[in-house]
């Protein structure tokens, strides 16, 4: 906010504010530290040696620290492809998302489309009722896309949610940019490229980050449509490695194991891309620029 | 007379027609993936066998509907259900909001980003493991809750088997888990504020609180209301995976949701057809909510989803 | 004329080469079948096991496996029996098999003395036949013939009971003196009373399946069991009443676990490796784990130990393994619409894997390889025991596909090679000793009886789970045990049981 910013250079500043925003802070600070803990005790646990973590004695760092559990993981022989895979899968995924969704969010905000409201009923009604597991299952076995990548990016290739969320968005957008912009001579794409994006981009990155995270956690619709262990992502892989380190229930004979390091590590291993996302994006959370200068 | 209205209805939608080949692609998507499968629903009113396939099945109409309806349990399932999404939004909801106009409120950008980022760890880290943290914080013997009650002079408590604390519990995990992941959709909200509007307050004197009442809850009312009436979609759902980490027998009376009863019935086998007719009654209701809300909303605010 | 016919020969053979090859091709082209069964990595089920390429050579056929993911085989399995895409062998669990019994071909008539040798030496038994057959008595599909019985046990620390200079219990009365005594000893020498004398993992659905067994020896099972040829239910006997106010009495006085309902795993771990639990019950080679997991308790000494005999005498555990492990993964079904050649190859090699030859190759693997014959014992070899890879020994041996899935029929020999003496020495008790209760079987239901069995139990069965814990712990008093009764009753309890008495009936016959 660089208005806060250039007034408490200039002006003055109330001491109330003052109080608030200390206040503010040492909450958020601890707010902060009981979110993080969980986060904390994971990657400790994840470094720890197992009967440490077993007795209790992890509390915020490591115990007799070892990578080995790491080392199990990483040697997976499928884990690096599943991580190519997720990648692909979520960047091919996000970018049909994308597209998807804003064709559908700018023309279902529009007033001028006829039928609109229809339209708008249609996509929420989805959102309650769904065929189910194996109707849909069903329908991608017709089209012969299973085992196939599109399996993976097209069931989900539109969220309702999403995409009203994403109109509501484009609702903000003053008319009269859209108006000048036409009266400029663009036509609706035109309009959607040249104004409409530039100016939603704090919405386009989230949105954006939403589906991308949505593709990187998934792990459901594999299973349901993949059976080749070299498509698999890498949520499947992951939980292969914890179930390996587990205990087969009707344990008749006694195993090896490192399942509570395992478990932890695999979390980490999955959540590390995850620490990158929200920095990267939140520098898309400015106003966007206001294209000239109309007057509303 | 009609002939003209229809002439003009024709004209406009010529006019929008990029606007109607820029949605065909969606169209399609819900054609093919949503509504096609939702044929399927017919297994509701079916016995349905996988092997036999949907047409062999035999047709019973409401069996399960009735079978449903007439359990003993109905009134405690639906209660629960309700209830647990009820606090989801009497709490976890607003606080979401709230978050995000706290951090809104910090000038130090990199302090502001830091804790963003930390408060929506949270949601990665998987639900059975916050689960087991929270069962193992409420242990009677080694809890940090505990312990502390107990060092405060008070009598432990082994709160995962008291039917009256499910409730609270389970929505504090979950805020513990999503508000800062939920607060994300608001901040990307706030920053599409017009920032002149904050200027021209602060020149007619308003103080910070001021500027938050009057454009900042404002600016992002439509999509707090956007948001609300789709989370009233869904009212009669509730996770059962989430759920089950945290029932055990001493609870089930407060933490037995519809979910986690089909999902037990279900697994005696393959009971498809309960498990979808009992979905369809919780999607018509879930419907029906939305529809109210979105009523509601077209009447006293600017806002609506159709 | 003379080059015109030539030709016309030249062009005839031509014409007919690949026709012949086609033929010698056909007559020496294996059969293929698919095989659909559960998969993970620490128990392999995909094309190129060892053990599958040994099968496809001996056997002639070419198999190709189908893997299932063993964390959602359930959902797999549905959307397999409703994609109309149908392997010919689909190896699953017994009940949900028989959901879709007209799947499976009959094989009453095809699993016989000559053409199935192998099969036949188990299945002639119609003690074995109907636990593999459906409602109507028709043998729908192979199961997994166990080698062991003694699959859970109770287990305590010896060098407690040495260490209070306490005597061994023997029946359930004298358990409870016991309990009381660690609670009041300090064995663990820390100055609080912080031992838990009876300690489990959650367990089974209702996460009381670990603590539940105690009840076995007033002569009840939790739930269904038969007495004299009728089918009862254990959670409304008067027996099931005596034996919840012992396990009350030791709840209400902190010696049997406080937090049962939640002690997952990693919490019963804990409290062992915290030296905290004196007495277990679980799956046999706990007793291994435990103690591996105790390594730095000094002086540790777990045991197995028979089960506290109740006020009959009864000393015994119901919940073990079957004879045919129907409610596993291994059952074989062989698909009805797969061509005949097909059933025949699927039949050809579930009899050979019920054959000696058969057995020692999944049960050991390859001599010389996997295993050695040592003084007329099998011994495995240093590739299984001492893993190049560093994989456990069990785990080395799933890995070539030995003792996964197709291994139908088990030997005791290799169950005993993998535990510890002491393991082994309980197991033969209480195999031996009568301390293996009367499992109840797995039966077949027809449509209406399984109808009215989906309709009613779930109620009644979450009812009974409510309230036993609720019992046990105390919340609710014991003298409200008959009100619960008949709220049982009420939900309509004598229909299912009439439901399982008639399924039970023709089981029996």
């Amino acid at each position: 906010m660089e208005m806060t910013k250039r007034r408490s250079g200039g002006i003055r500043v109330a001491p109330s504010r003052r109080v608030f925003q200390v206040f503010n802070v040492i909450l958020l600070l601890l707010i902060s530290f009981a979110m993080l803990y969980p986060v904390v005790y994971v990657t400790a646990a994840s470094f720890s040696e197992e009967t440490a973590i077993l007795r209790g004695d992890v509390v915020f760092i490591p115990v007799k620290a070892h990578v080995r559990a790491y080392q199990k993981v990483f040697n997976y022989p499928l884990l690096w492809k599943s991580y190519g895979n997720t990648l692909i899968y979520t960047f091919v995924g996000t970018a049909i998302n994308l597209v998807l969704t804003v064709f559908g969010a700018w023309s279902l905000s529009r007033k001028k489309m006829v039928g609109r409201r229809f339209f708008t009923l249609m996509c929420t009604f989805t959102m309650f009722f769904n065929g189910g597991m194996i109707p849909t299952f069903l329908v991608i076995k017709e089209l012969k896309l299973l085992n196939t990548i599109w399996a993976i990016v097209l069931p989900g290739a539109v969220s309702t949610y999403n995409m009203i969320l994403m109109r509501t968005f484009f609702l903000q957008i003053p008319q009269s940019l859209v108006e000048a912009a036409e009266l400029d001579g663009c036509r609706d794409f035109g309009v959607l490229f040249r104004i409409v994006l530039p100016l939603s981009l704090a919405s386009l990155m989230t949105i954006g980050m939403f589906y991308a995270v949505a593709h990187w956690n998934s792990y459901f619709t594999a299973v349901l449509y993949l059976s080749k262990p070299e498509l698999y992502p890498l949520q499947i892989i992951l939980r292969q490695v914890v179930l390996l380190n587990e205990i087969v229930e009707n344990a008749t004979s006694t195993e090896e194991v490192m399942a509570e390091g395992i478990k932890y590590a695999t979390i980490v291993v999955a959540m590390l891309p995850m620490l990158c996302i929200y920095p990267f994006v939140q520098r898309y959370f400015v106003k966007g620029v206001m294209v000239g200068s109309v007057k509303e | 007379m009609h002939r003209s209205r229809g002439a003009l209805l024709w004209r406009r939608i010529w006019a929008a027609k990029y606007l109607y080949l820029m949605f065909l692609p969606v169209l399609l998507y819900y054609v093919i993936f949503r509504y096609a499968p939702m044929l399927g629903l017919s297994i509701a009113f079916k016995d349905y066998n996988a092997f036999l396939g949907f047409d062999k099945s035999p047709w019973v109409g409401f069996k399960y509907f009735n079978q449903f309806f007439n359990s003993i349990y109905l009134w405690r399932l639906v209660r629960n259900t309700l209830l647990i999404n009820l606090y989801d939004l009497v709490f976890n909801f607003p606080a979401a909001i709230i978050l995000a106009l706290m951090l809104n409120e910090v000038q130090n950008r990199r302090f502001k980003k830091v804790t963003q980022t930390i408060t929506y760890l949270p949601y990665f880290v998987s639900s059975v493991v916050i689960a087991s943290m929270v069962v193992q914080f409420l242990s009677p013997s080694s809890g940090i809750v505990n312990n502390l009650i107990a060092a405060a002079g008070g009598e432990r408590q082994y709160f995962m088997t008291q039917p009256g604390a499910f409730r609270t519990i389970y929505t504090l995990m979950n805020l513990w888990k999503s508000i800062g992941w939920n607060s994300i959709i608001f901040l990307a909200a706030i920053s599409g504020i017009n920032g002149e509007l904050y200027e021209a307050c602060m020149v007619d004197g308003g103080g910070y609180l001021r500027r938050m009442w009057h454009i900042t809850l404002p600016g992002i009312a439509g999509t707090i209301v956007v948001l609300l009436i789709m989370r009233l979609g869904h009212v009669m759902d509730a996770g059962y995976e989430t759920i089950m980490l945290l029932q055990n027998n001493a609870n089930l009376e407060t933490s037995d949701v519809i979910g986690t009863y089909v999902y037990r019935r279900g697994l005696k086998g393959g009971e498809y057809s309960y498990a979808t007719a009992v979905g369809m009654f919780q999607s018509v209701i879930g419907f029906a909510m939305v529809i109210f809300a979105n009523w509601l909303s077209r009447r006293y605010s600017e806002t609506s989803l159709w | 004329m003379k080059h015109l016919s030539r030709l016309l020969a030249l062009l005839l053979a031509v014409a007919l080469l690949p026709l012949t090859f086609m033929a010698a091709a056909s007559a020496e082209e294996p059969v293929t079948i698919t095989i659909w069964g559960s998969d993970r990595e620490n128990m392999p089920f995909r094309n190129g096991l060892m053990t599958i390429e040994i099968l496809k050579e001996k056997l002639g056929i070419n198999i190709e496996i189908i893997s299932a993911p063993t964390e959602n085989l359930a959902e797999k399995f549905g959307l397999l029996m409703a994609s109309g895409d149908y392997p010919t062998i689909v190896q699953y669990k017994a009940k949900d098999l028989l959901l879709y019994k007209d799947a499976w071909t009959p094989l009453n008539e095809l699993v016989n003395e000559t053409d199935t040798p192998n099969l036949w030496k188990v299945y002639s038994d119609p003690e074995i036949r109907r636990k593999v057959s459906d409602a109507d008595g028709v043998m729908r599909f192979i199961g997994q013939r166990t080698a062991i019985t003694a699959g859970k046990l109770y287990f305590w620390r010896q060098d407690w009971l040495d260490k209070l200079g306490l005597e061994t219990p023997k029946t359930t009365e004298d358990l409870y003196n016991v309990f009381k005594a660690i609670k009041e000893g300090d064995p663990n020498g820390n100055g609080e009373a912080d031992e838990i004398p009876f300690s489990v993992r959650t367990n089974g659905s209702n996460n009381r399946g670990n603590v539940i067994p105690f009840i076995h020896n007033w002569g009840i099972a939790e739930t269904f069991f038969a007495e004299d040829g009728q089918v009862k239910f254990g959670a409304t006997d008067p027996r099931m009443k005596e034996a919840l106010t012992w396990l009350n009495r030791c709840y209400a006085d902190g010696l049997l676990d406080q937090e049962y309902l939640t002690r997952d795993k990693t919490a019963w771990y804990s409290a062992w490796a915290n030296d905290q639990v004196f007495m277990s019950y679980d799956w046999s080679a706990y007793i291994d784990n435990v103690a591996n997991q105790c390594k730095e308790s000094e002086g540790i000494n777990i045991v197995g130990a028979v089960p506290p005999e109740g006020p009959t005498g009864i000393s015994e555990t119901r919940d073990q393994l079957q004879p045919i492990t129907v409610d596993e993964d291994w059952n074989a079904g062989i698909f009805v619409g797969a061509s005949e050649e097909q059933k025949k190859a699927a039949l050809k090699l579930l009899d050979y894997v019920y054959s000696e030859e058969g057995m020692i190759l999944m049960n050991f693997g390859v001599e010389g390889e996997h295993f050695n014959i040592v003084d007329g014992d099998y011994k495995y070899s240093d590739l299984i025991m001492n893993n190049p890879d560093g994989l456990s020994p069990q785990d080395a041996l799933r890995s070539f596909g030995i003792q996964s899935m197709l291994t139908l029929l088990q030997d005791a020999r290799y169950e005993r090679a993998f535990v510890s003496d002491e393991v082994n020495r309980i197991r033969d008790i209480y195999e031996q000793e009568g301390h293996i209760g009367d499992a109840f079987p797995t039966l077949a239901f027809t449509n209406d009886e399984q109808s009215v069995i989906n309709e009613k139990y779930t109620e009644i069965e979450t009812y009974m789970n409510e309230m036993v814990d609720k019992f046990i712990m105390g919340v609710e008093p014991l003298d409200k045990f008959d009100e619960y009764v008949a709220q049982i009753e009420n939900m309509g309890l004598a229909d299912v049981l009439a439901a399982y008495q008639a399924a039970y009936d023709r089981y029996m016959k």
